[in-house]
């Protein structure tokens, strides 16, 4: 447990509270990266942290501590190309939502991927969109009551590794924002080694919205959401001696949990408990 | 309820402390603490049992947890560096002459360039004329993506990067993620523009406005074609005038330029570098299909005076803090603050002011003049050679817009006889003229739409039908 060590606190702005709700895990991923970027020996100001709308836009604007930019919904990595192609020894990280990366900007996403610019990506999946009241998205569950889907969500969620895997992407990891096993410390790995990774990386987190998505799908406190994430989320260690029954939201299939190179690799896993 | 754990371990004194102004009462610590020594309220129950794993500290979404050494954390308010204010406060000429001088021992602000092309007479189209301006302003970065008319600009731009490597070129997936890169890129420091027409130039709002917003230089050539939507992509027309002045969302005001020729494309594109770099501000350039495919004579200059910003970038180490919300001067996002929005929009309106000082217009009128035209783009060489086929000396007064944004209300409301009819020809259904109409009393229009440029005989006729009617 070397981080307890580590001076990752100097990557985050002194000043106010976060802006996020109570239960909010977006302040942890915040944490999480700079815990993680302190480990990777890079200097703040050899980092810049792009971010689109939405919560997850919040995360790096305002509090990391390195150059930062703000950008238009869904647009995120189209700046973020400019930026690495002009400075390409600057270490360009993205950190938006679902809703900005995966819905409205999928676009930008498939072609980055494609393109195997050296950007690391970071989606923080809540699920749905946070900030404009709980409306259902790409990556909302299946059955998944939100604003617009009171009966429940109709529409196949977007499985944003295996998106970004069957593009040629030669990195992926999914990991939950709060550990639902001992530690975070693999997390924290694995966000390091997406970080030092040569070409396009990327990363997400699975923070549910808990005012949201949790309220209105009987998690409404960090309790019950640990109990969702520990039925959705199967490490990929452990998918072959899984037997554990899913809670109804989950039954469309279990996330694979942990670090992807290949599409081969993710489906390997996913096949034996993964969603479909 | 906040509790306070100090212990002696190894005489070290180990400290546990919830901040209370920053605990929200979530309850993650509760979940995630191994040795249970929270309650479900951000409350410590259980001091004796930690272990000092320090998970508290990392996961606390809020960073309310204290622990050891580095309980100083999240104290005090947010200090952001001068940069931001000096990046928001750029663009008022009395801070940028004060930079000016201090700067220009680093290469930034005016300098005189050599054109990169050899001087002298050349006989290129009107896109190759831009292409030739933006190099020659120092253009290092082209984001784009293929439309009619507007292609060559892109290919010309391509090649010219390749064969003297001073340029990154990159084509993106769509007009939205052109202009996002180039504003990327210009952020980053360097000169950047894209081109598009009109299809493209709907697509590309947004992002403009967030330019607008967050001062970044950069240009944006739109090679009009007829619409509305796909409408005769290799035909002219000027219809997205009033999208160039006011197409975004919110009043976002930005520099509009219209050349009216190839030379004018090479002088205005260097023009419109300048601009955008002097006032961190994005230029939008119309041109028209029929400027842009016209092969014509252009005469470059050996030396160009060109103006590089004076304000910070990213990958400077300064922790610059842009974003498209309202900010305050310091680029700290202001999202529900009225005097923010109120400063800032106040700031943008000022900057467009100072511009509006120095106007592009061609003038040439005279109290005698029974009959004004007033025009912009193609349509002037038309009027100018209807003016010059009808032979009235004396009778008939022109204006050539050339900046249509800020517009030169003033100096058209001053030269413009009292008693003068204006006529208005234009390649849309009439939008320069709802501008004219500000300043000059009925004006009339003369539309046309077919996807064709006006010819001379039009305007002719339209002259001579307003003076039957005022000799009457």
């Amino acid at each position: 447990m070397k981080e307890k060590n580590l001076n990752w606190l100097r990557w985050i702005k002194n000043g106010q509270p976060l802006q996020f709700c109570p239960s909010c895990q977006y302040g942890t991923i915040l944490r999480l990266l700079a815990c993680a970027l302190e480990k990777t020996g890079l200097e703040p100001k050899q980092v810049m942290a792009v971010s689109g709308i939405g919560c997850a836009g919040w995360i790096t604007d305002r509090y990391l501590k390195t150059d930062t930019l703000h950008t238009t919904h869904g647009r995120p990595i189209s700046f973020a190309t400019g930026i690495k192609l002009v400075r390409p020894d600057l270490k360009v990280i993205v950190v938006s939502g679902d809703g900005d990366l995966a819905t409205i900007g999928t676009n930008h996403l498939v072609h980055a991927v494609r393109r195997n610019i050296n950007l690391s990506v970071f989606c923080a999946n809540n699920f749905l969109y946070g900030m404009t009241g709980g409306q259902a998205g790409a990556t909302t569950p299946r059955n998944a009551i939100t604003a617009t889907t009171p009966q429940g969500n109709p529409e196949q969620p977007l499985d944003l590794i295996k998106l970004v895997l069957s593009l040629g992407c030669s990195m992926a990891s999914r990991y939950p924002a709060m550990p639902i096993g001992k530690s975070p410390y693999p997390t924290i790995d694995a966000i390091v080694k997406t970080l030092k990774h040569e070409g396009f990386s990327f990363f997400e987190f699975i923070s549910p919205c808990v005012t949201h998505f949790g309220r209105k799908n009987e998690m409404p406190n960090p309790g019950k959401l640990k109990e969702y994430l520990k039925d959705l989320l199967i490490r990929k260690e452990d998918i072959a001696s899984s037997t554990s029954e899913p809670t109804p939201l989950a039954k469309n299939g279990k996330l694979a949990q942990g670090t992807f190179e290949t599409l081969i690799d993710y489906l390997r896993f996913t096949e034996k408990g993964g969603q479909q | 309820m906040f509790g306070k754990l100090t212990t002696k371990e190894n005489n070290e004194v180990v400290k546990l402390e919830i901040n209370p102004k920053l605990c929200k009462q979530c309850g993650w610590c509760e979940q995630f603490c191994p040795k249970k020594v929270f309650g479900s309220r951000g409350e410590i129950l259980n001091a004796e049992a930690c272990s000092k794993c320090g998970l508290c500290q990392l996961l606390c979404p809020e960073g309310a947890i204290l622990f050891g050494e580095q309980s100083k954390e999240r104290q005090g308010t947010i200090q952001f560096p001068a940069c931001n204010a000096l990046r928001s406060n750029a663009g008022r000429p009395n801070l940028l002459r004060q930079v000016s001088r201090e700067v220009s021992k680093f290469g930034l602000g005016w300098s005189i360039q050599r054109s990169l092309s050899e001087p002298g007479p050349y006989f290129i189209s009107g896109n190759g004329a831009c292409v030739r301006g933006a190099l020659d302003a120092g253009c290092q970065f082209y984001a784009g993506y293929p439309i009619t008319p507007a292609s060559e600009i892109m290919q010309d731009i391509v090649k010219k990067f390749g064969q003297t490597s001073i340029g990154i070129f990159i084509q993106m997936e769509d007009e939205i993620s052109s202009v996002g890169a180039i504003i990327g890129a210009s952020q980053t420091g360097v000169k950047s523009m894209t081109a598009t027409s009109g299809p493209g130039f709907s697509l590309m709002q947004e992002n403009i406005g967030y330019a607008v917003m967050t001062d970044t230089p950069c240009v944006i050539i739109n090679v009009q074609r007829a619409g509305p939507s796909t409408g005769q992509a290799t035909r002219p027309a000027f219809g997205d005038l009033m999208q160039a002045i006011w197409g975004c969302h919110g009043d976002s005001p930005k520099i509009v330029l219209a050349p009216t020729n190839a030379q004018e494309c090479y002088d205005l594109t260097i023009k419109a570098f300048n601009l955008a770099e002097m006032y961190l501000t994005p230029v939008i350039i119309l041109t028209d299909e029929t400027i842009a495919h016209l092969r014509e004579r252009i005469e470059i200059p050996g030396e160009i005076r060109v103006f590089k910003r004076v304000v910070p970038i990213f990958g400077d180490g300064q922790e610059l803090t842009v974003t498209g919300s309202t900010h305050y001067s310091n680029g700290l996002r202001a999202a529900s603050d009225p005097k923010a929005q109120q400063d800032l929009l106040d700031r943008l309106k000022e900057k467009m002011e100072n511009i509006g000082r120095h106007p592009i217009i061609d003038i040439n009128c005279h109290p005698e003049n029974k009959v004004v035209i007033i025009s912009c783009g193609f349509t002037a060489r038309s009027v100018a050679k209807a003016v010059y086929n009808l032979g009235l000396d004396n009778k008939i007064g022109t204006a050539v817009i050339k900046m249509l944004w800020p517009f030169p209300f003033k100096e058209i409301e001053n030269a413009v006889p009292h008693r003068a009819k204006v006529i208005v020809p234009e390649m849309n259904q009439g939008q320069l003229i709802h501008l004219i109409r500000e300043v000059c009393h009925d004006p009339i229009p003369l539309n046309q739409t077919d996807g064709l440029p006006i010819e001379p005989k039009t305007i002719q006729a339209a002259v001579k039908s307003c003076m039957e009617k005022m000799r009457q």
